[in-house]
């Protein structure tokens, strides 16, 4: 391969990259407490309105498999309800295309009282995934290239 | 377009998986020195590529460009398609690990499917181009919406392929302009076929 068409695919590589990086299509799942009301929220991230109809599977703590509750969000991609005991809530949320969130999250008893609760862990900005994952996928690239280079020499 | 974990059984996540790792092994081992390069440029493409989306009638859509990774690598894009998404998997959470295999093998389809288009000799490049970049969505959404009505899941066959039907236009565009400007800027990057 010439150095031209590296140049050039590595061009348009970037093209790609920046387009991509403006944007997100994960299905995000946010569950905020509202005592007695837990709040699950979804949407595609990079879009600026929620995700409305989707599925909504809600679990109690200790139930795995049974369904405390289901429905589908509202037009704002919202959904509500009112969680019984303390323990890990688990939520999944489908649109029905294939894509698929699960978010879980712990209720103490200081939900019940009324207390706020502790603000969420930041998430891994888009850019610093993205970065990983080429730098990775060209260090894979440039693994294999020269090991492959080296078999040919020999 | 990426399935997610618990949609399909896990006997056939499992088989797929095994099936994939196969094709990685076979296409993977058989690769030219200098086309390493542009494996690996493809595969990073293709990583980025999935976050560039649009929203379609209340869902999102995005490109994939197996398409374009058919055309420029042949089968060589199986292995590229399996690092690419198994990548977007561990990173981004586009689609499951356990059902990585069925997304490789969806999206591989595509690319195969845009190889032998590419390949269609009396057709004008252009809309060879055109259709390898259409089929590279089509292929992958038709086996998609298939698995999903034999698992009974989703919003049926025909919702779906009406979805993808206008990515795989967008996507076919893209393709048909990525190739003539390869075609003008350093044809060597297309393969001779």
């Amino acid at each position: 391969m010439k150095n031209t068409s590296v140049w050039i695919l590595t061009l348009f590589f970037i093209f790609v990259s920046s387009a991509g990086l403006l944007q997100a299509h994960k299905l995000e799942v946010t569950l905020t407490q509202h005592t007695p009301v837990l709040l699950v929220e979804a949407g595609y991230s990079g879009h600026h309105h929620g995700l409305s109809a989707a599925d909504v599977f809600i679990y109690a703590p200790g139930e795995a498999e049974k369904i405390f509750q289901t429905g589908k969000t509202d037009e704002a991609g919202k959904f509500a309800f009112i969680p019984t005991k303390a323990g890990e809530w688990r939520v999944v949320v489908d649109d029905g295309t294939g894509h698929r969130s699960e978010k879980a999250l712990s209720l103490g008893d200081d939900f019940f009282r009324g207390e706020k609760a502790p603000p969420s862990r930041a998430q891994i900005p888009v850019l610093w995934k993205v970065m990983v994952g080429v730098s990775l996928l060209f260090g894979i690239a440039g693994i294999l290239y020269g090991v492959k280079a080296r078999k040919k020499s020999k | 377009m990426h399935i997610a974990d618990g949609i399909l059984s896990t006997e056939i996540a499992i088989a797929a998986d095994a099936v994939s790792v196969g094709a990685l092994y076979v296409f993977g081992k058989k690769a030219r020195t200098e086309e390493i390069p542009k494996m690996g440029i493809m595969a990073a493409a293709l990583f980025v590529a999935s976050l560039i989306h649009f929203p379609v009638a209340g869902t999102s859509v995005h490109l994939g460009l197996f398409g374009l990774a058919g055309i420029l690598l042949g089968f060589r894009a199986i292995p590229v398609v399996f690092t690419a998404l198994l990548f977007q998997s561990l990173l981004f959470q586009h689609g499951g690990l356990l059902v990585l295999g069925v997304n490789v093998i969806n999206m591989s389809a595509g690319a195969v499917a845009a190889y032998f288009i590419w390949r269609i000799r009396p057709v004008p490049e252009a809309l060879r181009a055109f259709l390898a970049g259409f089929a590279g969505i089509m292929v992958p959404a038709l086996l998609m919406a298939l698995e999903f009505e034999l698992s009974g899941y989703g919003r049926g066959i025909y919702y779906l392929m009406s979805l993808y039907v206008i990515a795989g236009g967008i996507e076919g565009v893209l393709t048909l302009i990525i190739v003539g400007f390869f075609r003008k800027a350093d044809p060597q990057i297309l393969p001779p076929y």
